[in-house]
């Protein structure tokens, strides 16, 4: 999108210009349809109730503020800016360890008000998706690649890794997707490797 | 470390009460708002709004020992104990720590708090002198965390009449902006017993911002340009 990057605030530019995109594409298709909406399927908020009515009704288990904070020392230990093979694979394993344990959280707030308690839960239950997704990706990229530094392959790799990848929750599974390089309205700038 | 914190839940109780903590802090707990997060690992019922954790999203103001404030910027080492914290004074309360803002944003956008300018944007922005651009020093870097309008006693009276200093700095924030072409309407919308004149240059605002703003020169600024467009 915007050529030459730089780590921080990509996310941030994405976000607006992206969010705008979405927004837009939303509002022109909905117009397309008129008042003839199709039906929410029957089950359609079932998942989000099913989350809440578990944590509604746990009554013992692991505080949120424990598995959160092995989840962030797994990351940071595991996944960090320097990465190592035999490192990145027991991340996996103490990962998914993890996200076993966000299945039985137990908060003690269950009020219909403000509850804050209730909020870090989900954002748990949601972050652990993002560091399955990004421990396991990181695993099976055999390439150094960005800011990041894997030590058993410490050169970019565009013939072999030049793709990005798709994680799916369902069965940890991945993917891969092949990178466009064609321009779509602007000329490219040229890939090359990311030196300070 | 000894905390007394107010404590409401319109769900479960009939009325506020104070409640003591006593946490033992990790070393890592430099700050007020880790102090706060470390107290709710043990009791996870206790609200608070929190998010930036370094002064800038404005979400964790509080009244700290009686002097409104942010808990992420604010020493524990400097705390006498036991740490008294209450919500933001004068504005309706939501639970435990958390107060409705809606007042509060009502006033902010009552003053138009964007640019105004009717002339065809051009190519590129807007440019502006060093000159000009050096007038909005201290005005543009508030993150309306609500401090200071809740510190005001003219606010606490006049909450839905008077603008309160958040909103004053905002609006003369544009005032003093040289690409913006609607002074006078600004002006307009102030002139007026209660919005701008139940200022009584108190200073409490002064004293709490947590960014060192000046709302009180803000809105002396504002009266002056007043008084200069009456004679
Ligand atoms: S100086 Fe004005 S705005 Fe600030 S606290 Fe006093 S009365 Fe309120
Ligand atoms: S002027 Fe200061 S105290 Fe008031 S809202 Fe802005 S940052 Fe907060
Ligand atoms: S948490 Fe954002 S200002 Fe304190």
């Amino acid at each position: 999108m915007h050529g030459a990057n730089r780590l921080g605030t990509n996310s941030l530019l994405d976000l607006v210009v992206f969010g705008k995109s979405a927004g837009d594409h939303v509002v022109e298709s909905l117009r397309g349809l008129g008042r003839a909406r199709p039906e929410l399927p029957k089950d359609a908020a079932d998942r989000t109730l099913a989350r809440l009515a578990r944590l509604e009704g746990q009554k013992s288990g692991e505080q949120v503020h424990e598995v959160r904070l092995s989840m962030q020392r797994t990351m940071q230990e595991h996944c960090g800016v320097f990465r190592f093979p035999d490192m990145l694979e027991a991340g996996v394993r103490k990962i998914k360890e993890v996200q076993n344990r966000c299945r039985h959280t137990e908060i003690k707030d269950k009020s219909k008000v403000f509850n804050t308690a209730r909020i870090e839960a989900l954002e748990l239950e949601n972050t652990i998706e993002v560091a399955v997704a990004t421990m396991i990706s990181a695993e099976a990229r055999k390439e150094s690649r960005g800011a990041h530094d894997r030590a058993d392959f410490h050169e970019r790799d565009d013939a072999n890794w030049m793709k990005h990848s798709l994680f799916y929750s369902e069965g940890h599974r991945l993917e891969y997707k092949r990178v466009h390089t064609k321009p779509l309205s602007v000329e490219m700038f040229q890939p090359k490797k990311r030196t300070f | 470390m000894r905390f007394t914190i107010y404590r409401y839940d319109p769900d479960r109780d009939e009325k506020p009460y104070m409640q003591d903590y006593d946490v033992p802090l990790e070393p890592t707990d430099k700050m007020l708002l880790d102090a706060l997060v470390r107290v709710k690992t043990h009791d996870d019922t206790l609200a608070f709004r929190r998010s930036c954790r370094e002064g800038v999203c404005g979400s964790d103001a509080i009244n700290i020992n009686g002097k409104n404030g942010l808990a992420c910027v604010t020493k524990v080492a400097d705390l006498k104990e036991p740490v008294v914290l209450r919500p933001l004074p004068g504005l309706p309360i939501i639970r435990d720590l958390i107060v409705d803002m809606t007042q509060f944003f009502a006033q902010y956008h009552s003053v138009k708090p964007y640019l105004i300018n009717d002339e065809p944007p051009p190519e590129t922005e807007r440019l502006q002198s060093p000159e000009d651009r050096a007038e909005l020093e201290g005005l543009y870097e508030c993150i309306l965390c609500a401090c200071c309008s809740t510190s005001c006693p003219s606010f606490w009276w006049n909450p839905d009449k008077f603008v309160g200093p958040a909103g004053l700095l905002q609006a003369y924030r544009f005032i003093a902006d040289s690409r913006d072409q609607a002074t006078s309407e600004r002006l307009d919308n102030l002139e007026d017993p209660y919005r701008l004149f139940r200022c009584h240059s108190i200073m409490n605002c002064v004293d709490v911002c947590p960014k060192s703003l000046n709302p009180t020169r803000a809105i002396g600024k504002i009266k002056d340009l007043m008084v200069k467009r009456m004679v």
